[in-house]
């Protein structure tokens, strides 16, 4: 058995949450979402003609026995949501403190949690330059403990290509739901095309992007060789502080870039940093990007 | 400081060939980042980075560099000067007799004081000073900071009639201050004789002299009983003038205070000259020579002699013998004795006499006083006589030993002798290869003069000097009957008081002193009569040529302008091997830095 990525004071809290989304009728189960189709859910919405093929127990006897027609009662179909959290484990992800590997996946596992609650049906695959390990779809409160389970199990390594990861995510899967990215989105070879493909498939995405400090107030003085932690390509340089600047500047551009992207393909978008408090990211910023309720 | 091969400081250039290995092999900081695309636009449009002169800090670096400049330092041998912890003066002063001149008033003794005072005003405060006297070598003061406590004990000392002992006082001092730093300062007059000196560096003499003092003193006085008539004496005087010019001088001779003599010479500068006197005294007498100078000399305490005469002193002496002429004769020559001849005697009655010949008879057992046994042995000797040694050649004398005064025993025969050896802690004075023939044994109260042959067995008796044996010998027993000058002694020796009960001594200052039974009394400090129970019992007198020699002694001592040095003395302290344990020191800790920075990087 698992053991808790989350404390339980800080579980029961995110009880009161769910994922907002509009792909409530994806799921293939009765969930707790209010479906726009009828189906077999609790609450009454009409009747219709017995036809061939439906099913006896919904058929109406009390008007069969003033109309002598058969009659099946139509109610409103519940249906379940079908939510992706993507992760990237990919080496950039190590760095930090605490590392973003380590925040992605507490982070996944009170959404996880929260969709779980909500009978939701929640799976999760981790990706550096190809789909890695993944936890099929589940629903109900007590996969929490394998959900944790598994994401206990991610540890960072090896280069990361967003593109071709999330590509083939979106062709693989034939039912869309809300995919939630969690990545640093520090990919030489961009982000967009993969985004793109979750979005052509359906896809509710959510990009949730975590970067450290140093990544936005880098350290340092005189000259050093910056490393790529997952290329290891070299970069020898003199750290100054208008260099600084001219740094800060490009990752501003990066991100507004980002940004820009989101909102033109409708994408929910935040970014945040591993010194945010979790529980501010999950209650305030997550709130407000409208991904929870 | 002082660096004694400042020439190697040149090798602190070698900083700069460490300075240039470090630029040199001077590596990047590497800096592990999630990714460096975002740097790869901005580096794209940067020049190419310049040679940097600038090098990062490095512990290693500053390190070295300060083991570098230790080493270095070390190689040019530095000196680190700092004054002295402590200081230590010692200062001898002369208190001899010849300190008493009055060549400067008021004397030399009083000036050589204040100039110590002087001396002491300009010592540094953490002069650790002591006070020698030279008369006798004792340390008045030891080490002290406290001027004061020193004052007062400079205060207290007083210069005596006594001969110098100034080579004993500079040991002392020399034991002083043998482990530590100092200088040892002797103010005197240098009224002493200069070969027994050897001068170390720190010694230096202050003279306390002017430049052609005055003085006329008895250097020398005898007196001796003359075989002409009972009770005639002859006194022998020696004056001499050390003065640098003729001297009046009158020259009196007194018995209790009564003129007998009266010369007025004049005597050159640098001449002595000798006057005899005779006179007949038959009771006890107060003998007295004084001098005087026109105008009076700068030394007064040698201008005086004195002796006590006592020639009415009896010594009962007892012959026990079965009849020996020889001795018997010999012993009546003196009017000082009075003869008892016996031919045996009982313990009890013993102390009756001062002296007591046993003449080949046995004496009795635990026998007191002054013996005499001839070829006679008391039970109680612990001795065993191995019967009779015939003519015993004689393998050893001891010459110098007063009872052979004036005694040739070379020649002497022996037809036979007791075979004994020596009493345990006898002194041998006589003896052939098998028996002891003379010999002395002090014992608790027993003087023993053991002769053991018999006079008559030997040609002792016929010759010349049996009979000036017989008078050394008396003289040796008692001296206070037989020595006439035996009242009079130098100041600085003993004197030894015979006066049975309790008595008060009265030295020439009037200080008394109460004695007990016989005694010594070790403090003739003072020229004059000592008087025993208001009687003048001695005289003390000066009789020291080296000390009535006042003029100074410069030619042959190397005096010091200044009277200290002291203050300025400052210590040298090598820092050599200090910076060198320091430069190894911080070379182990860069090496263990350096070992963790790799085993770090690892």
């Amino acid at each position: 058995m698992g053991k808790l990525i989350l404390d339980e004071k800080f579980l029961r809290q995110l009880d009161s949450l769910r994922l907002l989304s509009k792909k409530v009728e994806s799921g293939h189960f009765q969930g707790e979402r209010r479906g726009s189709k009828s189906g077999s859910g609790l609450e009454f919405i009409d009747y219709q003609p017995y036809q061939m093929g439906d099913d006896y127990r919904y058929i109406d006897w009390h008007l069969f026995s003033r109309f002598e027609q058969l009659f099946i009662k139509l109610f409103v179909e519940e249906k379940d949501l079908r939510v992706h959290i993507l992760i990237d484990r990919s080496f950039s992800m190590s760095t930090g403190v605490p590392s973003k590997i380590e925040y992605a996946k507490k982070l996944a596992a009170a959404l996880g949690y929260i969709a779980l609650v909500n009978f939701d049906r929640v799976g999760v695959i981790s990706f550096t330059s190809h789909l890695e390990e993944s936890l099929p779809q589940r629903r109900g409160k007590l996969q929490i403990l394998e959900l944790f389970s598994f994401l206990q199990k991610i540890s960072s390594n090896g280069e990361t290509n967003l593109n071709l990861c999330l590509d083939k995510f979106a062709s693989r899967e034939r039912k869309a739901g809300i995919a939630i990215v969690i990545s640093d989105l520090l990919d030489e070879k961009g982000y967009q095309k993969g985004l793109l493909s979750l979005r052509t498939h359906g896809w509710e995405v959510s990009l949730i992007q975590i970067l450290e400090e140093k990544e936005v107030n880098p350290e340092g003085e005189g000259g050093v060789v910056l490393v790529d932690k997952e290329t290891h390509k070299k970069i020898e340089t003199e750290i100054t502080s208008s260099i600084i600047k001219l740094y800060q500047k490009a990752l501003g551009n990066f991100l507004k870039e980002i940004e820009n992207f989101c909102e033109h393909y409708q994408i929910k978008y935040l970014q945040t940093l591993t010194s945010l408090p979790l529980s501010s990211l999950i209650f305030k910023n997550l709130r407000r990007k409208k991904v929870l309720k | 400081m002082s660096f004694l091969n400042p020439f190697a400081l040149w090798f602190l250039s070698l900083a700069g060939v460490i300075f240039l290995f470090y630029l040199l092999k001077r590596r990047k900081k590497e800096i592990f980042i999630s990714s460096n695309f975002l740097w790869q636009k901005i580096v794209k449009n940067l020049p190419s980075p310049h040679f940097q002169w600038k090098l990062p800090f490095s512990w290693l670096l500053l390190i070295q560099i300060i083991a570098l400049i230790l080493m270095v330092l070390a190689l040019s041998n530095p000196l680190l000067f700092r004054k002295s912890k402590e200081n230590f003066l010692v200062i001898v002063l002369d208190t001899s007799a010849s300190m008493e001149s009055t060549d400067i008033l008021p004397n030399r003794f009083f000036v050589a004081k204040k100039r110590i005072e002087k001396v002491l005003k300009t010592l540094p405060r953490n002069t650790k000073i002591a006070l020698i006297s030279s008369v006798p070598p004792r340390v008045v003061s030891s080490f002290s900071d406290s001027q004061s406590y020193f004052l007062k004990r400079l205060k207290d000392l007083e210069p005596l009639d006594l001969p110098g002992k100034e080579k004993e006082a500079l040991n002392l001092a020399s034991s002083l201050i043998s482990k530590k730093r100092g200088e040892i300062l002797f103010f005197t007059d240098t009224s002493f004789s200069p070969e027994m000196f050897t001068l170390k560096e720190n010694m230096k003499f202050i003279p306390i002299v002017s430049e052609n003092p005055r003085n006329v003193g008895i250097t020398s006085f005898s007196i001796r009983s003359t075989a002409v008539q009972s009770g005639e004496y002859e006194i022998l005087i020696k004056i001499e003038n050390f003065s640098h010019k003729t001297e009046d001088i009158v020259l009196r001779v007194l018995a209790n205070e009564k003129l007998l003599y009266q010369e007025h010479l004049q005597l050159l500068s640098l001449k002595k000259k000798i006057f005899t006197y005779s006179f007949i005294c038959n009771q006890k007498t107060f003998l007295k020579v004084e001098l005087k100078t026109n105008p009076p000399d700068d030394l007064l305490i040698d201008n005086f002699v004195g002796i006590v005469i006592n020639p009415d002193q009896t010594l009962f002496v007892l012959l026990v013998s079965r009849g020996n002429l020889f001795l018997k004769t010999a012993l009546e020559t003196y009017p000082q004795i009075k003869l008892f001849v016996k031919d045996k005697v009982s313990l009890e009655e013993t102390p009756e006499y001062g002296l007591i010949f046993f003449d080949e008879i046995t004496p009795p057992p635990s026998l007191k006083g002054n013996i005499v046994c001839i070829a006679s042995l008391s039970p109680d000797f612990p001795l065993k006589s191995k019967g009779w040694e015939k003519d015993p050649p004689l393998t050893y004398i001891k010459k110098s030993h007063p009872l052979f005064r004036f005694v040739n025993l070379e020649k002497l025969n022996i037809r036979r002798a007791l075979s004994i050896s020596s009493l345990p802690g006898a002194k041998i004075l006589l003896r052939s290869f098998q028996t002891t023939l003379i010999q002395i044994w002090q014992k608790d109260d027993l003087n023993l003069l053991l002769i053991s042959f018999d006079l008559y067995d030997s040609d002792f008796p016929l010759q010349v000097g049996f009979p000036v044996f017989i008078f050394n010998l008396l003289q040796w027993f008692h001296p206070e009957i037989f020595d006439p000058q035996y009242y009079e002694v130098h100041t600085g020796e003993n004197f030894f008081i015979s006066r049975e009960g309790k008595n008060l001594l009265t030295d020439p200052d009037n200080h008394s002193l109460k004695l007990e039974g016989k005694s010594t009394f070790s403090q003739v400090n003072f020229v004059g009569p000592y008087k025993l129970n208001g009687d003048i019992y001695f005289v003390a007198n000066l009789l020291n040529r080296e000390e009535s020699n006042i003029s100074p002694q410069a030619k042959i001592y190397p005096f010091e302008k200044e009277e200290s040095s002291v203050a300025e003395e400052r210590e040298k302290w090598p820092l050599f091997s200090l910076l060198i344990l320091l430069a190894l020191a911080l070379l182990l800790g860069e090496w263990y830095l350096y070992y963790r920075n790799r085993r770090v990087k690892k």
